[in-house]
């Protein structure tokens, strides 16, 4: 396949999601059992101040208007006003918390493809012993609830042991000390530590089955066996031909997972009160903050399909069949 | 059908994985009801003790904030979450029949539509999905399967769709559409029986996501404030500051449970592959 035609059917698919999200999302709240408008209103106010509700949601309009303001909105960055932080509008609660999000996800998702690879890489090329033993534990740590898993390195390592930061993404102290960039980037890195561990230890798991099965197959070629049969070493076979070719199935699940990274950000973010999109969406949940969720649920799900779209990019740069 | 679905039950049995995996998921499902005779605390009584106190002899697992018997919710815990990940289990399995099989017979617009939706749905983040549903639907035990099942139907969709694609080129389809069988007869008669199998030990899959999701949105709170559930402990816990206070023993059960009986099924799950002949490798 050409590459611009591949291209052109990922774009018009990710086209056709994004239509999908923003119908999604506007139906959600008006599709419910029950009145819409229950969910917004306190039936112990006053009329004057419900309508008064309603109007600034644009919920008194005929629905073809409510979807028009809609799009609108969303094309716009309006989301209109938290419950929770009234009167500070969603788009800038979202605009302050989704660069953190993205740091630990991003970084998450980077070093555990990484480390997958590398042990799914030699798990399948020594086999045996440590290899089963890799493979038995990367089922198990797939089993592992994410939130349960942060919050058990939370006591052990931040009220126990007292190690690690119990919550934040940085010192605040930092902020009055102003002690430059580098002490500023080792406090968020420090900060930051458990909350990325926890995430990767679901992601290893998946990134070294996928790795080591693919591995297995690529060691089975007519090459390998050739290269092994000139001589070459052990090593370089393996890191200068095998890897390169066992690891596209490995970007295929890094985009299979970006969904679940999202979820587990969600999670990971409320249990060390790290304050990104996760967090807020908890807060949102606790305190029935809907245009905050209805957002945060928004912009995830633009991002996760950004990202997405990313790694297919990525594949058809690595990937010479799809490239051509 | 009797006699093949209790020899299945028997060849799963004869190998460690399965009696291991469906030995936890039984104990698990059969302690709620056993409990009575472990510890004599209800899992909802409140001041059956003295607050937040340390495993000791007479609360071998401590107590909560509430001064309520933690073994004993432990011990109850496990019910919710096994029941609402089965129930997705079946709902989903009868959604991927539905639509999964379909997507994969019909090559023309109908198919490529309904391929189209799985694979949208396959990339909607799952967690925040369920969230924003499950806020505006409200905790039961009945939602809670709901929104995990629509998470949930996707990936074994495609997959038996992308099965049901190479059926469909196999003589005997064939066969039966020159004899002038209807399209519905094909898929549910010819079809379905051929991918039953695969649609089982995916079903697996869908209970082991779904028991995570369970717990982790009951942490969130939005699970159902009056039933012992794992989930819901873990929110409690949280909630009255058992983390910041270091009363692991509150803490820690729960997620062994959740893990035992997640690791329990993809035991199972193993097992069942080998068994009815689905292994890659």
């Amino acid at each position: 396949m050409a590459w611009s035609r591949y291209i052109a059917q990922r774009l018009t698919f990710f086209a056709y999601s994004f239509v999908f999200l923003l119908i999604l999302n506007f139906l959600i709240p008006r599709l419910m059992p029950g009145n819409p408008v229950s969910r917004f209103v306190n039936p112990l106010m006053t009329p004057q101040a419900q309508h008064q509700i309603l109007e600034q949601f644009g919920l008194t309009k005929p629905l073809y208007v409510q979807f028009i303001l809609y799009l609108e909105g969303v094309f716009t960055g309006n989301f209109g006003v938290s419950f929770l932080y009234y009167p500070t509008p969603v788009s800038t609660l979202i605009a302050e918390r989704l660069p953190w999000t993205l740091f630990l996800t991003g970084t998450a998702t980077v070093l555990s493809a990484l480390l997958g690879m590398f042990l799914g890489l030699i798990g399948a090329w020594k086999r045996g012993k440590s290899d089963s033993a890799m493979v038995f534990s990367s089922l198990a740590l797939r089993s592992v609830p994410t939130f349960w898993l942060g919050l058990v390195l939370l006591i052990g390592f931040g009220v126990s042991l007292k190690i690690f930061p119990t919550s934040g993404y940085f010192s605040t102290s930092l902020l009055t000390s102003g002690g430059g960039l580098g002490a500023f980037l080792s406090s968020l890195l420090y900060h930051s530590f458990l909350p990325i561990v926890t995430l990767m230890a679901y992601l290893v798991g998946g990134n070294l089955l996928i790795m080591r099965a693919s591995t297995l197959g690529t060691l089975r070629e007519d090459y390998v066996m050739m290269l092994k049969a000139f001589g070459y070493d052990d090593r370089k076979i393996l890191f200068g031909h095998v890897m390169r070719n066992a690891s596209l199935p490995m970007v295929t699940n890094v985009g299979i997972q970006m969904g679940y990274i999202v979820s587990g950000a969600v999670l990971v973010e409320t249990v060390f009160s790290y304050p990104g999109m996760g967090l807020l969406v908890y807060q949102a949940v606790l305190a029935r903050d809907y245009p905050t969720l209805q957002g945060a649920f928004f912009v995830l799900t633009v991002t996760t399909l950004i990202a997405l779209l990313l790694v297919d990019l990525l594949y058809s740069v690595l990937d010479p069949r799809v490239r051509r | 059908m009797e006699s093949r679905s209790g020899h299945l039950i028997r060849r799963i049995l004869v190998d460690p994985k399965g009696m291991v995996g469906a030995g936890v998921i039984l104990a698990f499902s059969l302690l709620p009801f056993l409990r009575p005779l472990i510890t004599k605390y209800s899992p909802e009584a409140v001041g059956v003790g003295a607050p937040n106190q340390p495993p000791s002899s007479l609360h071998p697992l401590g107590t909560t904030s509430l001064g309520q018997d933690v073994l004993s919710q432990f011990l109850t815990g496990g019910l919710v979450p096994v029941e609402v990940g089965v129930l997705t289990g079946i709902f989903t399995s009868l959604l991927v029949i539905l639509v999964g099989i379909p997507a994969g017979y019909y090559v023309r617009i109908g198919g490529r539509l309904l391929n189209l939706v799985t694979d949208i749905f396959l990339i909607l983040p799952a967690l925040p999905l369920i969230i924003l549903l499950g806020v505006y639907l409200g905790p039961s035990l009945l939602n809670q399967v709901l929104v995990l099942t629509l998470i949930s139907w996707p990936f074994p969709a495609r997959v038996v769709a992308s099965q049901v694609v190479s059926l469909r080129e196999r003589e005997f389809i064939k066969v039966a559409k020159a004899l002038g069988a209807s399209d519905v007869r094909i898929m549910f008669g010819e079809v379905l029986p051929n991918v039953v199998n695969l649609i089982i030990s995916n079903s697996i899959l869908v209970i082991i996501f779904a028991i995570l999701f369970q717990t982790a949105i009951s942490f969130l709170g939005l699970g159902i404030p009056t039933q012992p559930g794992w989930g819901n402990m873990l929110y409690y816990a949280e909630q009255s500051g058992a983390i910041a206070s270091g009363e692991w023993w509150w803490v820690v059960p729960p997620g062994l449970g959740i893990l035992a009986v997640a690791f329990a099924f993809s035991l199972l799950f193993l097992r069942l592959e080998e068994v009815l002949g689905l292994e890659v490798r």
